[in-house]
């Protein structure tokens, strides 16, 4: 559905996006994750035809982005990071004008601007002025007016910014529902808890170059070749820990987290069991001890080092 | 194939322009700035004290020839900000990625900032209208001279939408459109005795002939100002199709001081020209012809 080749994007002498392809499949919600100038807006930018890249190739249901972009644009929904609304306007107005951009019949169009503000829960501000809506209000009704046109893919950078807890939540519902509805959604972010809810797999930027991609079951496999263990002894014994596990070679890290111990090890079950008897041979008693799982944040920490393009 | 003018644009723009509190002020401002002007002018041709159909024809002259000037610099400075603001506020990326193409937003821009100048224009008719009660002036050379009236307006705009396609920023598109279309009407005014034919390009030139007569045909008159709006239409849609997404997305390295000594330039050749062309401008024929 959506193919990005080997995309290059600079800006003068800096490269914002070093060499990127992604393939995202039909009906899929992909995120894409990395710090504040990874290259995560001007790859959804380029996608949307906003930017001319360097190199590479860009399509779009098999549309060339750069070479037919108003035919790409008449299935594309895109969102911004930042953007502007004609204040003046009512809500209605609003996406009356936008759906109109859409040679929308009439009919059809008033249809679909009732059914896009129930989808976002602004039909109670249909009249109001768009001015004077909250930041929430305003992302939601640009979601709504990226959905006019009932588009099959949609590119939302970074759709919760600014927004409240509450704010992002809902949108993060919204974003689920429409991911639901079979829609193909590339949603950047760099809150990593709405995107590991939403989505079915993930890409990893930092400074332009993709670290990782696929589905997020996989990608925190990726970043998981060590086990983490929370060990919890009794008597606060945490020095006793240490001397017990000094020779243990599978240990990678031991970390004191107040009367707990943060371990890892190498990923085998075998690893643990000889962990295991080795605490309690050395004297150590064991008051628990859990496996932490390794999260898509757990997995963004590993890969990135948060440096910038 | 696609249409030109885009009728979402246009009405989105007349409601973005038109409603508001600063739309209200600016109309009130124009219609009181219309008021005093017609009042100075008639009072200034002895209306009271002379033959009232002088003082209706000087005050009817003199009120046109500050409504062309309006006329225009209004057109200019409604035009402007209109493509530099939507890159600004962030809603350019967004009409960007609909189907309207630039040649469509441009001409839907261009329409519209006509329309909100046209009205404002329309609006003051009926004070303008006040003057005819003294006479001196008649039907036909009243609506001629609406009618070079209205091209200046759209000649102000396409000057105003040129400068925001070309310059990115407001800050700098709307004093170079505001000085350039005070410039164009006074400059090629003021060059009435040099050059005639240049002088025609200025609307205060047009709406001369077209109260006055002198046997030019109005079309003539108002002709070459209008020649030179097309001109400047073309080139706005030019400018803007041509690689619009590469300088809206990345605008071109803003050579400040560029547009300061353009700023500059403008405004000593226009302070220039306004002392000049004042004295220029003056038709002898209003007078000296006794035409009633």
């Amino acid at each position: 559905m959506i193919s990005i080749d080997d995309l290059v994007i600079c800006y003068g002498d800096l490269v914002a996006v070093r060499g990127v392809s992604l393939e995202v499949p039909t009906g899929a919600v992909y995120g894409l994750v990395g710090p504040n100038g990874a290259g995560k807006t001007s790859l959804i930018r380029a996608l949307a035809g906003l930017l001319v890249p360097e190199r590479g190739r860009l399509s779009i249901r098999g549309i060339d982005v750069q070479g037919n972009p108003r035919a790409v644009r008449r299935f594309l929904g895109y969102m911004p990071d930042f953007f502007g609304v004609y204040d003046h306007l009512t809500v209605h107005e609003y996406l009356e004008s936008f759906g109109q951009l859409y040679d929308l019949h009439p009919a059809w169009l008033t249809d679909r601007i009732r059914q896009v503000l129930e989808f976002t829960d602004l039909t109670g501000k249909v009249d109001a002025e768009v001015g004077g809506l909250s930041r929430g209000m305003k992302q939601r009704l640009c979601l709504a007016r990226s959905l006019l046109h009932d588009p099959d893919v949609l590119l939302l950078d970074e759709p919760a910014s600014g927004v409240d807890p509450r704010g992002r939540y809902e949108l993060r519902q919204l974003i689920a529902q429409l991911g639901a509805a079979r829609k193909t959604i590339l949603v950047s972010s760099h809150i990593l808890p709405e995107l590991a809810d939403v989505c079915n797999s993930v890409a990893i930027m930092e400074r332009g170059n993709l670290v990782a991609c696929g589905p997020v079951a996989s990608i925190s496999g990726q970043a998981e070749p060590v086990r983490i263990l929370n060990l919890r002894p009794l008597g606060g014994e945490v020095e006793r820990v240490r001397e017990v596990l000094h020779d243990f070679a599978p240990l990678r890290q031991i970390t004191e987290r107040g009367n707990e111990v943060e371990l890892q090890v190498a990923d085998r079950d075998e690893v643990v069991a000889e962990l295991v008897e080795r605490l309690v041979a050395g004297g150590v008693r064991i008051g628990s001890l859990t496996e932490q799982r390794t999260d898509l944040e757990e997995a963004y920490l590993r890969l990135t080092h948060g440096e910038l393009a | 194939m696609d249409p030109i003018i885009s009728v979402s644009v246009v009405r989105r723009e007349l409601r973005q322009n038109l409603r508001g509190p600063a739309a209200l002020v600016l109309e009130n401002l124009y219609l009181l700035g219309i008021v005093v002007a017609a009042v100075v002018a008639v009072f200034a041709y002895g209306a009271g004290t002379g033959p009232g159909w002088v003082a209706g024809e000087g005050g009817f002259y003199w009120l046109v020839i500050i409504q062309a000037v309006l006329g225009v610099v209004l057109g200019a400075t409604i035009a402007a900000p209109s493509m530099t603001v939507e890159s600004e506020q962030k809603t350019l990326d967004i009409l960007t990625t609909t189907p309207l193409s630039s040649t469509g937003l441009i001409w839907s821009k261009l329409l519209s900032s006509f329309l909100v100048g046209a009205a404002m224009l329309s609006m003051s008719v009926p004070i303008a209208a006040g003057v005819f009660v003294l006479g001196g002036v008649s039907l036909g050379p009243a609506v001629a001279t609406y009618v070079v009236l209205y091209g200046a307006v759209a000649l102000g705009a396409a000057w105003g939408l040129f400068c925001s396609a070309r310059l990115v920023r407001t800050a700098a598109a709307v004093p170079v459109a505001v000085l350039g279309a005070a410039g164009i009407a006074f400059v090629f005014s003021g060059l009435q005795k040099e050059s005639p034919a240049l002088a025609a390009f200025s609307p205060l030139t047009s709406v001369r002939y077209a109260v006055v007569g002198q046997g030019v045909p109005l079309f003539m008159a108002a002709l070459p100002a209008w020649v030179l709006s097309g001109v400047l239409w073309l080139g706005a849609i030019l400018t803007l199709g041509e690689g619009a997404k590469e300088r809206l997305v990345l605008p071109p390295l803003r050579r400040q001081w560029r547009v300061r000594c353009l700023f500059a330039a403008l405004a000593f050749v226009m302070c220039l020209a306004a002392v000049g062309s004042m004295g220029a401008v003056r038709p002898e024929g209003v007078w000296s012809s006794g035409s009633t």
